[in-house]
C-alpha cells in the first residue's frame, strides 16, 4: 500500500478503528498469524516484540528508552498472553475459558491447519486485499506517523538503527517487516522466518525471485501492526502489575515523565488524576439527563413556593374552621368572620393608651405628676439612682440579692422536705416544740396578758391530767409495756399491772356514768308519755267523732241508706268500731302500765322500741316462722287500703283448690261483720286505727308484722313452685283497693265494711296474723277464711252517687256474684292458654330452624326391615333464642323480632365522617335543628349558611396577612 | 369535659329544672379526640345544644298560662262536683263550654276534635254528619248520609273528614260534600288518622288494618290481623304505631312495615272494649269486655295498675296532661294521676242520665271532655286537663285561614314516610348493630324466598284464570244487580227530601 495515503489517513486512525475490528472478529478464527503469534510468543518471550513494542511506543509518543523495554518484558509475557484469551473469543466454540495446556494443544492444531490456510491464502487473497485496504487506514498510521514526523530526529535513528539491526540478521524479510510492524507482526516475521530458511535450503537461485514474491505477499500480512485486535476494548496497560488492570493514565504518562515540554499537559492530567496540586476529584461528569435536572428544579422551587404558601396557611385554616363567613370579610379587629378571634385586651394595653379625660382623673394625674410619682418619673429617678452606684457597690449588692434568693429557695425545699415526713414521734415532737414556743411567747408577754395565760396554763394543766387519765392505767405506759412483754413477772409488778387496770376500769366507770345514766333515763321517759299522751287524746278524738256519727245515723236519710236494714247494719258496725277503739285503748294504756312492773330479766327488748319487751317464744318464732301459713297476701298500708296481694301477680294467677262460692264464702263474710269471732279482723280494725294515733306504737308494731308477713311470703314463694295445682284460674287481681281511712274513717259505714271484707279478697286462704294480747304474747293462730271478692252491682252507679263505682267492693253480695260470673264466663274461654301456645309457636318459628335435606328414598332401600339413614344432611338456619327475645320475661306478651327491612334504608352501617364512634354521630342527631323545637333564635343560628355575601359590594382577594 | 358547663348563676331552680327537660341525652366526651377538626366540630356542637337547651328553658317564661286542678277542701270530694255546680263557680266563657246537644234520634254518636281542639265532627249512627267550631258555636255543615255511620274522624285540618260508612269510607270537605269514596277500604268499624304521615288507617269487620296516605291516595298497606273482627284502634301519637284491640283479649301494635304485628299482648280475658294511649307514648289503658280497666307501660308492656268499671267502659281517653277519661254505661269518671300511683277515686264523675256513652274525647288545649252518647253530644268541664300552653307550630287554636293554608304546605313538605313507623321513632339515621355483610345476604336470602313465593303465586292464578273462563252468566249476578240500583235510587231520593230540625239547626 502506498505510504503517502497512508501518511494522509494515519492521523484518523483512532475513529476508524471499530470498523476494523468487527471484520477482524470475524476472521479471528481462521487467522493463521495470530495463531501462530500465541505458541511464539511464549517461545520467544517477544524479543522482537519488546522491540517492536518499543519502537511503536517511541514512534508514538517520542520516548525512546531502554527502561520502557525492562517493564515491558516483565509484565508483557502474562498479561499479553491472557488477555489475549480473555478478550478473543473464537467464533463457533466457547473455549475461552479452557485450561492453558488445552489452549495450547488447541494452538498446535491451529498451526497444523496453517499450512492449509496458506495454500488456500490464494482463494482468498482478494477478498483480504480489499480488507486491508480499509484496514490499512488503520495499521499504517504509525509508520506513517514516523515518516512525518520530521522534526524528532531520534526517532529516525532509532529506526534506522532497528532496520540496520535486522539487515544484519540475514533476512530481507524480516527487515521489510519490522520496517512496518507492530507487535502482532513479531509472530508474521517467524512464519516469514521459516518460510524464508525453508526456501534458502531448497534452492538459492531462484531466491531473489522469490523473495520478492514473497515479499509481496507478506507485505500485505504486515499490515497487521499489533499482537492482538486493535479496538478500544483491547487497550492493555502493560506497566500495571495487577491482573486485569485496564489501561489507565499512568500507562500513558509514564513514558514522558522526561519530557519537559509536556510538564503542563502532565500537571494537568495529574489533576485529573488527583494527585496534582489543584486536586479536580474527578473530571467533570457528564450531565444529568434532562428529566432528572427537571426534576431537582421542581423540587427546589415546589420548597421555595411551599415557604411562601405557607405564611397563608393560619389564614385559610382559620376560614376554613370558621362556622360562618362573612364577605366581604370585615376588618380583623371587628371580625367574626375570620374565626371570630377577638381582639386581646389586657390591663397593659389599656394602661398605655390611658389619657386622663374625666376631671376627677385628671386631677389625681396632676397630684401624681406633682408627687412625682408618675411612672415615667418613677423609672427615670430608678435609672438616676442607678447611675450614682459604683460597679463594686451594683455587684454587691447584686450578690445579696442572689444570696436571698439562694436562701429563700433552700427553705422552701426544706419545708417541703420536712412537709412530707410521717413519722409520728417526729410529729409530736414537733407540736411540743411549738406548744412550748407558744408558751415562751407568752411567758415574754406575760405582763402584757395576765388573763389568757392563765387560761394557756390551765388548759395544758388540763391536758396533761386528760392524757394521764387515759394512759397511764391502760398498761401503756414504757414500764408496763416492757413488763408485759418480758412475760414473767414476779408478783410484785403482776399485781401492780393489775392494781392499774383495776383503776383504770373505775375511773373510766366514773367518767361514763355520770353522763349516759342522765341522758338515757331523762329521754325515755319524755318520749313515753309522751306518746301516751298522744295517744289518748287521739282515742278520745275517735270516740267523740264516733258519738257524732251515731248522732248522724239517727237522722233520717234517703235512698238504700235510708232504709231500715241498712241502719241497723250501720249500728251494728259502729259498735263494732267503738268495741274495737274500746279494746284498743284499753290495751295501749294497760300496755304501758304493765310495762313498768315487767322484770327486764324475763323478757327482751323488742327491736328498736327500747320500751316495749317480748317475751316467750318470741326468738323461737322468729326461728321458725310458721309453717301452715300457706296462701295469705292481704298486706295492708298506713292507709289501711290493700297495699299489696301477692295472690294477684296477674290474672292468671292461679288458687289451689276449687273456689268455694255461694253459702260458705256469704257465710264467711256474714261472720267478719257480724261478730269479731275473728280476731284477726279486729287486729286489722284496731291497727288501722292504732295507726291513726300513735305513730311511734305503729311503726314498731308494723314492724313486727311486716317481718312476719315477710317470713310468711318467703314461705308461699318458696311453696309457689311446687303447688301448681289448678282446676280453676280466677282473677284475683281485681281486689279492691280501699278508700283512704281517714279520721272519718269509722264514719263512712261503707268503708268499715270494706275492712272487714278485704279478707273475703283471698279464696281460701290461710291468714296468719299476729295478735298483740294485753299480757304482751305474741301468738301466731291460723284462720281459714272462706270468701270470695265482692262487686258492685247494677244498681250500683244509678242509685249511689257517691259511690265512686271502680274501686270500693261494695256490701252487695249479688255484686260479688256477678263479679264471679265474669270469671266463670272467661273460665272457659282457654284465651291465655292459646295465647301461649301461639307464643310458643312464634317462639319457635322464629327460633333455629333445621331443614332435612336428604332426599327421601334416595340411596336407600325400600320395603321391608328398612334401616333408617344415618347421615342426614341437616341445614340449620339460625334464629332468635329463646331466652334472649325481648319478651322472654314477659308472659303476656309476644314481641316480633322480624327484621324490619324498610327500615334499614333509614339506618347506617358505618359511623359518617368525619365522626369516629357512635356516640358523637348519635349526639349530633340528637339535637334538633328545626324551629319546632328550638327558639327562633337558636333556629336562626343552627340554620346560618356558612357564607354570607353582602349585596352590590366587592368581594376582594384576601389580604396578605403578612405584609 | 363534655359536662355542658351549666351557669352556676342559674340558682333558679324552675330554670334548671326546665333546662334538665330540654336536655337531650348526655353530652359526649370531646376533649380526648384526636383529630383537631373532629374535637374543634364536637365542641361547637355541644356549645350549640348548651345554648339551644339553655334558650328553649328560657323561652319557658314565656308559657303564662298555668294549669290547675279542682281541689277540696275537708271532706268534700272533686268527684262530688257536678258540672252544674261547676259551672256557677268557673267563669263565663268556660261555662259557656258545659253544653248538650239534644240528638235523639241519630244517636249514638262518635265524635272527634281536631288536633287544635277548635273543630267538633260528629257522626251519628244512622247516618247524621255535623261538623262545627265548637268554641264559636259555627255551624260548617249537616248531611245525613242516611246510612250507617260506624266512626268519624278529622284529616289533616278541619277542611277533610272520613266515615266510616256501612259499605266503604268516604272522605268529605267541611261543607259535607262527599270527595272520595275508597272502595277498598270496607265495612270498616274504626279509623284512625296519622297526622305527620298523612295516613288514613282503617280496621273493620274482616279484620284487616289498612294504610290509606290521603296526600297521594296510595294504600300503603293491608296487614290481616287474623284474629277476626275489630272495633278498636287508636294511634300511639309518639310513634305513630296503631294499637289494635281484638275478641279475645289481646291488643296488637302494627306498622305498616311488618305484616305480623310487632307486638301482642294478652290484656284481657274479653273483648278489648276501649283503648287510649297517652300523649307520651309511654302509658296505655285498656278496657275490657270482662270489667277490667288496666294501665300498661308500652314501654316495658307491663301492667302498672288495675281498676274496675262496674261496667265494661265503652271508650277511654287520654288527656294531654295526663287524666284518664273513662265512658262507661251512662257514666264519665275521669282520674287523675291514674298511671303511676294507684288511685283510689276517681278526680271527676259526671252522668248523662238514661243515655249509654259511645265516644268519649278530651279537647286539646281546652279543659274540655267531649262526649257522643246514645241521645246526642255532650261537652264537660274538667279542670286541668288540657294543655294551656299551645304551640302554634303544632296546633293553633286561634289559627286563620291563611295560617291554615300556610301550615297544611309545611306539614306536606314535612310529611314523613310510611316507612318510618316503627317502635322506636328514634332509629331514623341511627346506626344499626347489623353489618353491612350481614343485611346484603338477609336481603338474598329474602329475595330467594320470594322468588318461590312468587311461583305458588303463579301457579294459583292459573286456577283463577281458568275460573274467570267459566263465563257463566248467574241469575243471582243480575239480581243483585238490580237490587243495588234501586237502592241507589232510594238514596238519592232521600238526600232530595227536606231535613228534619235537629239541635243543631240552633247553630245556624
Amino acid at each position: 500500500m502506498p505510504p503517502q495515503r497512508k501518511g494522509k489517513k494515519g492521523n484518523n486512525n483512532l475513529p476508524q478503528k471499530p470498523k476494523n475490528n468487527k471484520n477482524r472478529k470475524g476472521k479471528s478464527v481462521n487467522d493463521v498469524f495470530e495463531a501462530d503469534d500465541d505458541e511464539r510468543s511464549l517461545k520467544r518471550k517477544g524479543h522482537d516484540l519488546d522491540e517492536v513494542d518499543d519502537y511503536e511506543y517511541n514512534a508514538q509518543d517520542g520516548v525512546a528508552s531502554e527502561d520502557d523495554e525492562e517493564i515491558d518484558s516483565d509484565d508483557a509475557f502474562n498479561d499479553s498472553d491472557e488477555e489475549r484469551f480473555e478478550h478473543f473469543k473464537f467464533s463457533g466454540s466457547n473455549k475461552d475459558k479452557k485450561s492453558k495446556k488445552e489452549e495450547e494443544e488447541d494452538n498446535d492444531e491451529f498451526s497444523e491447519k496453517e499450512i492449509n490456510m496458506d495454500e488456500s491464502d490464494d482463494g482468498e487473497e482478494q477478498q483480504e486485499d480489499d480488507d486491508e485496504e480499509e484496514e490499512g487506514e488503520g495499521y499504517m498510521d504509525l509508520s506513517t506517523m514516523l515518516e512525518d514526523d520530521d522534526n524528532d530526529t531520534l526517532h529516525k535513528d532509532t529506526v534506522k538503527a532497528l532496520m540496520q539491526q535486522q539487515e544484519d540478521d540475514d533476512s530481507d524479510d524480516e527487515a521489510i517487516m519490522s520496517l512496518d510492524e507492530e507487535e502482532e507482526e513479531e509472530s508474521d516475521n517467524e512464519d516469514a522466518i521459516d518460510d524464508v530458511k525453508f526456501i534458502e535450503s531448497l534452492e538459492t537461485k531462484k531466491r531473489k525471485r522469490d523473495e520478492t514474491e514473497l515479499a509481496k505477499k507478506r507485505q500485505r500480512q504486515q499490515e497487521r501492526t499489533e499482537v492482538y485486535d486493535e479496538n478500544e476494548f483491547n487497550l492493555i496497560a502493560r506497566s500495571s502489575t495487577k491482573e486485569n488492570k485496564k489501561l489507565d493514565m499512568n500507562d500513558l504518562m509514564d513514558t514522558m515523565e522526561n519530557e519537559g515540554s509536556f510538564t503542563t499537559l502532565r500537571k494537568s492530567l495529574l489533576e485529573l488524576d488527583g494527585k496534582g496540586k489543584n486536586v479536580v476529584k474527578s473530571a467533570l461528569e457528564a450531565p444529568v439527563a434532562k428529566r432528572l435536572q427537571d426534576r431537582a428544579d421542581r423540587q427546589a422551587a415546589y420548597k421555595e413556593t411551599t415557604k411562601e404558601v405557607s405564611r397563608w396557611e393560619a389564614t385559610v385554616n382559620q376560614n376554613r374552621q370558621a362556622e360562618h363567613l362573612h364577605f366581604p370579610l370585615q376588618n380583623s379587629s371587628s371580625s367574626e368572620g375570620a374565626g371570630g378571634r377577638k381582639k386581646n385586651i389586657t390591663s397593659a394595653t389599656l394602661a398605655s393608651q390611658f389619657s386622663a379625660q374625666t376631671s376627677m382623673e385628671q386631677q389625681i394625674e396632676q397630684a401624681l405628676s406633682a408627687a412625682g410619682m408618675k411612672d415615667e418619673e418613677l423609672e427615670e429617678f430608678e435609672a438616676l439612682q442607678l447611675n450614682k452606684l459604683s460597679v463594686e457597690e451594683v455587684q454587691e449588692r447584686r450578690q445579696e440579692l442572689q444570696m436571698m434568693r439562694e436562701l429563700m429557695f433552700r427553705s422552701e425545699i426544706k419545708a417541703k422536705r420536712l412537709k412530707k415526713i410521717k413519722s409520728k414521734s417526729y410529729r409530736k415532737l414537733q407540736r411540743k416544740e411549738k406548744a412550748r414556743q407558744e408558751l415562751q411567747a407568752a411567758g415574754i408577754g406575760h405582763e402584757v396578758d395576765h388573763d389568757m395565760t392563765a387560761d394557756e396554763q390551765m388548759k395544758a394543766a388540763m391536758s396533761r391530767a386528760e392524757e394521764r387519765m387515759t394512759l397511764k392505767h391502760k398498761n401503756t405506759s414504757q414500764w408496763a409495756k416492757r413488763a408485759l412483754a418480758r412475760g414473767q413477772q414476779d408478783e410484785g409488778t403482776r399485781e401492780a399491772i393489775l392494781e392499774q387496770l383495776r383503776r383504770g376500769e373505775e375511773l373510766k366507770k366514773k367518767v361514763q356514768g355520770i353522763h349516759s345514766d342522765d341522758e338515757d333515763d331523762s329521754g325515755s321517759d319524755g318520749s313515753d308519755t309522751e306518746d301516751r299522751d298522744t295517744i289518748a287524746n287521739d282515742i278520745r278524738q275517735l270516740q267523740n267523732e264516733m258519738e257524732e256519727e251515731t248522732q248522724d245515723t239517727q237522722q233520717p236519710k234517703k235512698g238504700l241508706l235510708g232504709m231500715k236494714f241498712m241502719q241497723e247494719a250501720e249500728k251494728r258496725k259502729l259498735a263494732v268500731t267503738k268495741a274495737m277503739v274500746d279494746d284498743f285503748e284499753k290495751e295501749w294504756l294497760d300496755e304501758d302500765k304493765e310495762e313498768e312492773n315487767v322484770d327486764s330479766s324475763n323478757g327482751k327488748i323488742v327491736q328498736n322500741n327500747p320500751g316495749r319487751l317480748s317475751f316467750g317464744h318470741v326468738k323461737a318464732k322468729a326461728s321458725n316462722p310458721p309453717k301452715k301459713s300457706s296462701d295469705i297476701q292481704v298486706e295492708l298500708n298506713d292507709a289501711g287500703q290493700i297495699k299489696k296481694l301477692a295472690h294477684s301477680a296477674s290474672h292468671t294467677t292461679r288458687t289451689s283448690g276449687t273456689v268455694d262460692i255461694g253459702k260458705s264464702a256469704l257465710d264467711a263474710a256474714l261472720d267478719t261483720s257480724d261478730n269479731n269471732v275473728s280476731p284477726w279482723l279486729q287486729q286489722v280494725e284496731s291497727r288501722v286505727k292504732g295507726k291513726k294515733a300513735s305513730k311511734k306504737h305503729n311503726t314498731t308494731k308494723g314492724k313486727i308484722e311486716d317481718k312476719a308477713e315477710l317470713n310468711i311470703e318467703k314461705i308461699k314463694k318458696s311453696r309457689k313452685g311446687a303447688e301448681e295445682v289448678d282446676e280453676v284460674t280466677l282473677d284475683l287481681s281485681q281486689t279492691l283497693s280501699k278508700k283512704k281511712m281517714t279520721a272519718t274513717v269509722v264514719a263512712d259505714p261503707a268503708t268499715t265494711t270494706t275492712t272487714t271484707t278485704t279478707t273475703p279478697t283471698t279464696t281460701t286462704t290461710t291468714i296468719t296474723k299476729e295478735t298483740s294480747s294485753s299480757n304482751n304474747k305474741k301468738k301466731t293462730t291460723t284462720t281459714s277464711v272462706k270468701a270470695s271478692q265482692l262487686s258492685d252491682d247494677d244498681e250500683d252507679y244509678s242509685s249511689d252517687d257517691n259511690n265512686t263505682g271502680m274501686i270500693h267492693a261494695s256490701n252487695n253480695k249479688v255484686a260479688f256474684q256477678q263479679k264471679d260470673l265474669v270469671a266463670r264466663a272467661f273460665a272457659n274461654d282457654n284465651v291465655t292458654q292459646e295465647f301461649e301456645l301461639e307464643k310458643a309457636a312464634t317462639i319457635k318459628e322464629q327460633g333455629d330452624q333445621t331443614e332435612d335435606l336428604t332426599l327421601p328414598g334416595w340411596g336407600s332401600w325400600g320395603g321391608k326391615g328398612m334401616k333408617k339413614k344415618k347421615n342426614k344432611v341437616m341445614k340449620t338456619t339460625k334464629g332468635i333464642d329463646p331466652l334472649k327475645r325481648k319478651d322472654a320475661k314477659l308472659m303476656n306478651v309476644i314481641i316480633n323480632e322480624k327484621r324490619n327491612k324498610k327500615i334499614e334504608k333509614y339506618e347506617i352501617t358505618q359511623v359518617p365522617y368525619p365522626f369516629q364512634t357512635m356516640e358523637q354521630y348519635e349526639r349530633s342527631l340528637r339535637a334538633p335543628v328545626g324551629k319546632e323545637w328550638n327558639t327562633r333564635d337558636t333556629f336562626q343560628k343552627a340554620t346560618k349558611p356558612r357564607v354570607l355575601t353582602k349585596l352590590g359590594t366587592v368581594i376582594n382577594p384576601l389580604d396578605a396577612p403578612f405584609k | 369535659m363534655g359536662q355542658p358547663k351549666t351557669n352556676n348563676k342559674t340558682v333558679n331552680p324552675a330554670l334548671a329544672a326546665a333546662e334538665r327537660k330540654y336536655q337531650r341525652g348526655k353530652p359526649v366526651p370531646f376533649k380526648k379526640v384526636r383529630s383537631g377538626k373532629l374535637r374543634g366540630k364536637l365542641e361547637r356542637q355541644e356549645e350549640k345544644i348548651r345554648d339551644a337547651v339553655q334558650s328553649a328553658a328560657r323561652a319557658e317564661l314565656l308559657l303564662g298560662e298555668e294549669a290547675g286542678f279542682l281541689e277540696a277542701e275537708g271532706i268534700e270530694k272533686t268527684y262530688n262536683y257536678r258540672q252544674d255546680q261547676l259551672s256557677k263557680e268557673v267563669d263565663i266563657n268556660t261555662s259557656q263550654k258545659i253544653f248538650s246537644l239534644d240528638l235523639p234520634d241519630h244517636g249514638p254518636y262518635s265524635v272527634d276534635y281536631t288536633r287544635n281542639g277548635r273543630h267538633l265532627l260528629i257522626g251519628g249512627k244512622t247516618g247524621h254528619l255535623a261538623a262545627f267550631d265548637w268554641q264559636t258555636g259555627k255551624l260548617h255543615f249537616e248531611v245525613h248520609v242516611n246510612e250507617l255511620v260506624r266512626d268519624v274522624k278529622w284529616l289533616h285540618n278541619e277542611t277533610l273528614f272520613a266515615a266510616a260508612q256501612k259499605r266503604y269510607v268516604y272522605i268529605y270537605d267541611n261543607s259535607g260534600l262527599e270527595i272520595h269514596r275508597l272502595k277498598s277500604h270496607m265495612d270498616v268499624t274504626k279509623l284512625e288518622f296519622l297526622p305527620y304521615h298523612y295516613l288514613l288507617a282503617t280496621v273493620g269487620n274482616a279484620g284487616y288494618l289498612k294504610y290509606q296516605d290521603i296526600s297521594t291516595g296510595q294504600l300503603v298497606t293491608e296487614l290481616r290481623t287474623k284474629l277476626g273482627s275489630c272495633a278498636t284502634m287508636v294511634q300511639n301519637p309518639w310513634n305513630a304505631i296503631i294499637h289494635l284491640g281484638h275478641a279475645n283479649g289481646t291488643v296488637s301494635l302494627w306498622s305498616p312495615n311488618m305484616s305480623t304485628p310487632l307486638v301482642k299482648m294478652q290484656c284481657h280475658r274479653g273483648n278489648v272494649q276501649a283503648l287510649a294511649v297517652d300523649p307520651t307514648g309511654r302509658y296505655m289503658s285498656t278496657a275490657g269486655l270482662d270489667g277490667q280497666l288496666k294501665v300498661w307501660d308500652i314501654r316495658k308492656y307491663e301492667v302498672l295498675q288495675e281498676y274496675y268499671t262496674p261496667r265494661p267502659a265503652t271508650s277511654l281517653s287520654i288527656s294531654q296532661r295526663g287524666l284518664l277519661g273513662v265512658g262507661w254505661s251512662t257514666h264519665v269518671s275521669v282520674w287523675k294521676d291514674a298511671f303511676l300511683t294507684k288511685q283510689t277515686s276517681p278526680y271527676m264523675n259526671h252522668i248523662q242520665p238514661s243515655s249509654a256513652i259511645r265516644d268519649i274525647q278530651f279537647v286539646p288545649y281546652e279543659d274540655v271532655l267531649g262526649f257522643g252518647h246514645a241521645k246526642g253530644v255532650s261537652s264537660i268541664v274538667v279542670p286541668g286537663a288540657g294543655e294551656p300552653n299551645f304551640d302554634s307550630l303544632a296546633a293553633n287554636p286561634y289559627q286563620t285561614k291563611k295560617q291554615r293554608q300556610e301550615s297544611e304546605v309545611h306539614s306536606l313538605l314535612d310529611k314523613l314516610q310510611p316507612d318510618m313507623i316503627a317502635l322506636d321513632p328514634t332509629h331514623v339515621g341511627r346506626m344499626t348493630r347489623m353489618t353491612k355483610q350481614d343485611i346484603m345476604k338477609a336481603r338474598k336470602d329474602e329475595k330467594e324466598q320470594d322468588e318461590t313465593a312468587r311461583y305458588e303465586k303463579l301457579r294459583k292464578k292459573t286456577k283463577k284464570h281458568l275460573k274467570r273462563h267459566e263465563n257463566v252468566i248467574e241469575a243471582r249476578k243480575i239480581e243483585i244487580s238490580e237490587q243495588f240500583e234501586q237502592e241507589k235510587q232510594k238514596r238519592l231520593a232521600a238526600k232530595q227530601k227536606p231535613k228534619e230540625f235537629t239541635a243543631l239547626d240552633i247553630f245556624n
